[in-house]
């Protein structure tokens, strides 16, 4: 939408939830999988998470992302694991979204190598599941999540859609 | 990241008007608690600056889970026809969390959902909506009646942060 444009009258807002930094494991390739397309899987080694409302851990190896790497380049995430905030609260996530980027910076991000913010679309779209509670919340929102691709690890930026 | 209402980095692009069938219904309580809930999508429009076209008629429903809390999960699923004739398959997840009787934000003499939001998953050939299935979208629903049906308003999440 051009800047000059006023926004949709019902355009909704974001407010920041919190930002997930996990440490992920080497990936295992299935290639070519049932689906067509290479399928991988890389867990989640370690991480945090932190926002004004929660805090907590992500639960070492307890699940990881699952994706879908389509022939033309977009990655097709499926990720599942647990988080476990500082009061001890489980709680299970469940995300997808896609990865993709112009030239070279796809080849980039698969050698593990730098890049830019700017050089790559990654965004994904979670789904918590929660005991009644403090922290349910999560499951009645939605969210989206802005990554940040950065060598063996993910940095992800959660805003909770109003 | 200090502002918790951040803008939102989001472009409108479409919008779906779908009628639904007198069918709709609820029914149970299931085992483990809660409704299943069934609304069927008789037919509609899709207008906006990146997508035109028709909803199929009858060509899917919204299979809706409700909790135990009174939170209404959506699961829809149906069919999408572009101006060009292309079909796309559309799946919505979400929430749909209802006001108090009597009360929520008045549209169109309509008392609104207090929350209303959900993200769409796409099947789409290769072509020129193809974007579809490697952006994430987020929408937004209104509920009107005389005759009942929604308003979904589409955004996608933009990689240009303003």
């Amino acid at each position: 939408m051009a800047p000059t444009e006023p926004p949709h009258p019902f355009a909704p807002r974001f407010e920041f939830a919190f930002t997930v930094a996990i440490d992920l494991t080497p990936p295992i390739w299935i290639k070519p999988s049932s689906m067509g397309a290479t399928r991988a899987a890389i867990w989640a080694a370690q991480g945090t998470f932190e926002g004004p409302r929660i805090k907590g851990r992500v639960i070492p190896m307890s699940g990881g992302d699952f994706p879908l790497l389509r022939p033309n380049g977009v990655i097709d995430f499926d990720a599942r694991y647990l988080l476990e905030a500082d009061d001890g609260t489980p709680i299970y996530l469940q995300s997808r979204g896609y990865r993709w980027a112009e030239g070279d910076a796809m080849d980039r991000m698969a050698r593990n190598e730098p890049v830019e913010a700017h050089e790559y679309y990654m965004r994904v779209s979670p789904k918590f599941d929660v005991p009644e509670g403090p922290h349910d919340w999560l499951a009645k929102h939605i969210f989206v999540g802005v990554a940040e691709k950065v060598p063996k690890a993910n940095r992800i930026h959660y805003f909770m859609l109003l | 990241m200090n502002d918790p209402q951040v803008p939102a980095h989001l472009e409108y692009v479409f919008e779906t008007r779908v009628e639904f069938r007198p069918e709709r219904c609820t029914f149970g309580p299931l085992p483990g608690g809660g409704y299943k809930g069934y609304t069927p999508c008789a037919s509609g429009t899709i207008y906006g600056p990146r997508l035109s076209g028709r909803i199929v008629p009858d060509s899917g429903a919204d299979f809706a889970d409700v909790r135990g809390d009174g939170t209404i999960v959506i699961r829809s699923h149906y069919l999408l026809e572009a101006d060009d004739g292309t079909k796309i398959y559309i799946n919505n997840n979400g929430y749909l969390v209802p006001s108090k009787p009597g009360e929520g934000k008045l549209v169109e003499g309509v008392h609104q959902p207090a929350y209303f939001c959900f993200t769409p998953t796409f099947i789409v050939p290769e072509g020129p909506h193809d974007w579809l299935s490697r952006t994430l979208i987020i929408g937004t629903g209104s509920r009107r009646t005389n005759p009942d049906h929604s308003i979904f308003t589409y955004y996608a999440v933009k990689q240009e942060l303003d």
